[in-house]
């Protein structure tokens, strides 16, 4: 089947699934079916944005992928990336923010492209700065296995002040202590890098975040959090509240405050970014949207009937609560199921995938299952088991994400849910007696990534990790926070596992279909 | 009044046999007649394992069970705002009702369960052919942020609110306490209070019941207070008009049926134009 599909993304053939040995239907050769926007419109030369390349980022910026075309949208205009902010070395290792969120990779970074530029560059491209694009600093240069983690797996390591430091600065007295089991990487037991040097960092790996789509990930539907039972904390310089839905573990609360996180840590700058960098850095941010076009097997993803692409999700309202009856989450790809469309379809290939994203889509918010042991949702008074849907934790309509802060502890990090993961750094976290433990895991949590515990330093927090977009997920694979999802079937399988749900292989296609759309 | 015991066997004293007993075919004819026998309007205060039953009316309908050890008899909680943890200990305070007999258990409502520390353990069991019913919203809920304010009309003098918690927890339950805490702030906002006292209070006398005593841990009512203060802060009312104190000693406020206990497990919120 391997060689049949091509390395595409394979589905299974049995049944109604659609074909993929066959070469697509519809596939755009760079610019998109769709476009309608004169002159602004094109792939630009080359997938790589370096920094300082010059280049004008079109309205509508298409680049093929295994699975289709994704599309980047912005909806200001052209952007003349000289100088700007957001493409500009703005520290000494060379790198700018485009380095981690290209937009080919929807405006986040695949793993294929970051070994495509190891391959280029021979290991010189200010990607792989030793500062976190290494697995350690203190490693080798340029040797292949000092950047495992980012060439395996296309994680970055994150290091985290210990104990965790409060807005102010101040360190917060964590509710439990922390000893290294395994440190592959070397970080965690380094006397200049780790636990207990001078500076006590705790390294962590994980993948970037798209930075597209942020009117989603930024919008605040509710004042309260039902997952801290808190209403939500406030934008310092506005007084608004802020969706806490940024990072992975709320370390930035504001796009501000994490432009300059990242381009005082990632960028190493010894200072902030001047504030007209950071409104150009904020401005680029918030009118760019990003989505899969197009789709090998399905054609353009905003005909008959569907709404897929980034011009429609520009369009889209932000901040609303999906309902399973009123309005379904991935609603956009729903008329794929009725016969107007299948009329549209050019060919009985197209009509089958475009029926099993529209069974994905209805399966995402139909399908019930027992979600349990999952610390930030069985946890604010639902009760543990809870029967509910993919859409009880992805609920902001035409993203994906979590409304309400999405953290949780799904099970990709703690111990015993997490797959073994012998490359990444294992804690012991111990709880004291009088903290609230782990609800489902107790006191002592053995964990990968103690996640928004570091920035709380509370035990029920450990392992929880914020829900991010779901949107271009075919540009940039691998998935979860620590890479543990290679493709989008493993991310489905890891799901059905986790959760006992019993997809059949039909429904994991449908899945599959519809994340690839998204 | 007392309820009639049905199965002497699930008063054995260990919990998890008295929750597996609950799960037999015998037991759902049973049930049918301990609804009969109940007594409509009797306080029911217990602890026990939780079972799930594995029904579906659509998300978040799955029965809660548990019995009641002295009796034998299995109560239905599953209109419980707050929910149990399968392989938690829980502890049940709810009213006899009439409801209807969907979930295989005597239905309680009101009811509130608290999720104990102690293990249980892990029950689900099948749907059996109970039908559940659909999950259900509370009647005050809090609206989104897009729904514009109203601040409420004077006169504006002293007003008390309470915010109740589960047993040994300090959690703010979702919607349950939101809407009382919005409720202070708005309330505030308007009075321009020039005072917000908050006392945490927790039940350290505690009760006996099940065969055991509980009771809250004084450190509880401190961290209930705190929670309640930074939910205001965070809302808007001003830190300096804050002022915190705690009592170990609650005296219940609600004296509506098996919710007195329940009300001595609070903060009281004092607004003070």
């Amino acid at each position: 089947m391997a060689a049949l599909c091509g390395g595409l993304l394979c589905t299974t053939l049995a049944g109604a699934q659609p074909v993929r040995s066959a070469e697509p239907a519809a596939i755009p050769a760079a610019a998109p079916a769709s476009s309608a926007a004169t002159g602004a419109t094109g792939a630009t030369t080359g997938r790589w944005w370096a920094p300082n390349d010059g280049r004008t980022l079109p309205v509508l910026a298409a680049y093929p992928n295994e699975a289709g075309v994704f599309t980047t949208y912005s909806a200001q205009g052209p952007v003349d990336t000289r100088s700007h902010a957001f493409f500009t070395p703005l520290g000494p290792n060379g790198r700018a923010c485009v380095s981690c969120h290209q937009p080919s990779d929807g405006m986040a970074l695949s793993l294929q492209s970051i070994r495509e530029r190891w391959q280029a560059t021979q290991g010189q491209d200010p990607l792989f700065a030793m500062v976190d694009g290494a697995n350690c600093p203190n490693l080798p240069p340029r040797e292949r296995a000092s950047h495992s983690l980012l060439l395996d797996s296309g994680l970055f390591r994150i290091a985290r002040p210990w104990p965790p430091r409060g807005a102010d600065g101040k360190p917060i007295a964590a509710q439990f202590t922390i000893e290294v089991l395994r440190d592959p990487s070397g970080c965690n037991l380094d006397a200049q890098h780790g636990l207990r040097s001078a500076n006590p960092q705790i390294s962590v790996f994980r993948r970037p975040r798209p930075a597209a789509n942020l009117r989603f990930v930024t919008a605040v539907g509710f004042a309260f959090e039902p997952k801290s039972g808190l209403p939500l904390l406030r934008d310092p310089d506005t007084g608004d509240y802020v969706s806490e839905a940024l990072m992975a573990d709320s370390r930035a609360l504001t796009l501000k405050a994490q432009a300059i996180d990242a381009v005082r840590t990632h960028l190493q700058a010894q200072g902030d970014p001047s504030a007209v960098q950071l409104k150009q850095i904020l401005d680029f941010e918030n009118q760019l949207y990003a989505a899969q076009s197009h789709d090998r097997w399905g054609g353009a993803l905003d005909e008959a009937g569907a709404a897929g692409g980034p011009r429609k999700l520009a369009e889209a309202p932000a901040g609303v609560l999906q309902n399973a009856t009123r309005n379904p989450i991935w609603k956009e790809f729903l008329p794929w199921a009725d016969s107007a469309a299948k009329a549209a379809g050019s060919n009985p290939e197209q009509q089958r995938f475009r029926e099993s994203v529209a069974r994905g889509a209805k399966l995402f918010t139909s399908r019930q299952f027992l979600v349990r042991d999952t610390a930030g949702m069985n946890t604010f008074g639902l009760g543990n088991p809870m029967l509910n849907s993919c859409a009880a934790c992805h609920t902001t309509a035409h993203a994906g994400l979590d409304l309400a802060a999405g953290r949780v502890d799904l099970g990709t990090v703690n111990q015993p849910f997490a797959d073994p993961a012998p490359e990444l750094p294992l804690f012991k976290l111990t709880c004291r007696a009088d903290a609230k433990p782990h609800p489902f895991i107790g006191r002592v949590v053995y964990t990968h990534d103690p996640g928004y515990a570091l920035t709380t330093g509370r035990c029920e927090d450990i392992g929880k990790i914020v829900t991010q977009s779901m949107r271009g997920l075919a540009a940039r694979a691998p998935y979860f926070a620590n890479g543990s999802a290679r493709d989008l079937r493993a991310l489905v399988e890891f799901y059905n596992r986790r959760y006992n749900i019993r997809f059949t292989a039909g429904e994991i296609d449908d899945l599959v279909n519809l994340l690839g759309v998204l | 009044m007392r309820l009639k015991p049905v199965r002497k066997t699930a008063s054995l004293g260990m919990l998890w046999l008295a929750a597996l007993t609950c799960v037999s075919g015998v037991s759902t004819a049973a049930n049918a007649a301990d609804a009969a026998s109940a007594d409509l309007g009797q306080v029911k205060r217990f602890v026990s394992c939780p079972v799930y039953r594995d029904t579906d009316a659509g998300r978040k309908s799955g029965c809660w069970l548990a019995t009641e050890h002295e009796t034998g008899q299995r109560f239905d909680l599953s209109l419980s705002q707050n929910k149990p943890y399968i392989g938690r200990q829980l502890l049940v305070e709810g009213v006899v009702s009439a409801g209807k007999d969907v979930c295989g258990g005597v239905v309680l409502e009101p009811v509130r369960v608290s999720v104990l520390a102690d293990s249980c353990p892990e029950l689900i069991i099948p749907a059996e052919g109970h039908v559940s019913r659909p999950s259900g919203l509370p009647a005050e809920l809090v609206q989104p942020l897009s729904v514009p304010r109203k601040l409420p009309p004077p006169p504006y003098e002293r007003r008390d609110f309470h915010v109740i918690f589960d047993f040994g927890d300090d959690f703010l339950s979702y919607q349950q306490s939101d809407v009382v805490l919005e409720r202070i702030w708005l309330y505030a906002t308007a009075a321009k209070a020039a005072s917000v006292q908050i006392t945490g209070y927790a039940d350290t006398a505690g009760f006996a019941l099940s065969g055991r005593h509980l009771a809250e841990p004084a450190g509880l009512a401190r961290q209930r207070a705190e929670n309640v203060a930074e939910a205001l802060r965070r809302l808007g009312v001003p830190a300096t008009n804050l002022r915190l104190s705690t009592d170990l000693k609650p005296r219940a406020v609600l004296d509506t049926p098996a919710m007195d206990l329940v009300s001595k497990r609070r903060v009281t919120v004092i607004v003070t134009p």
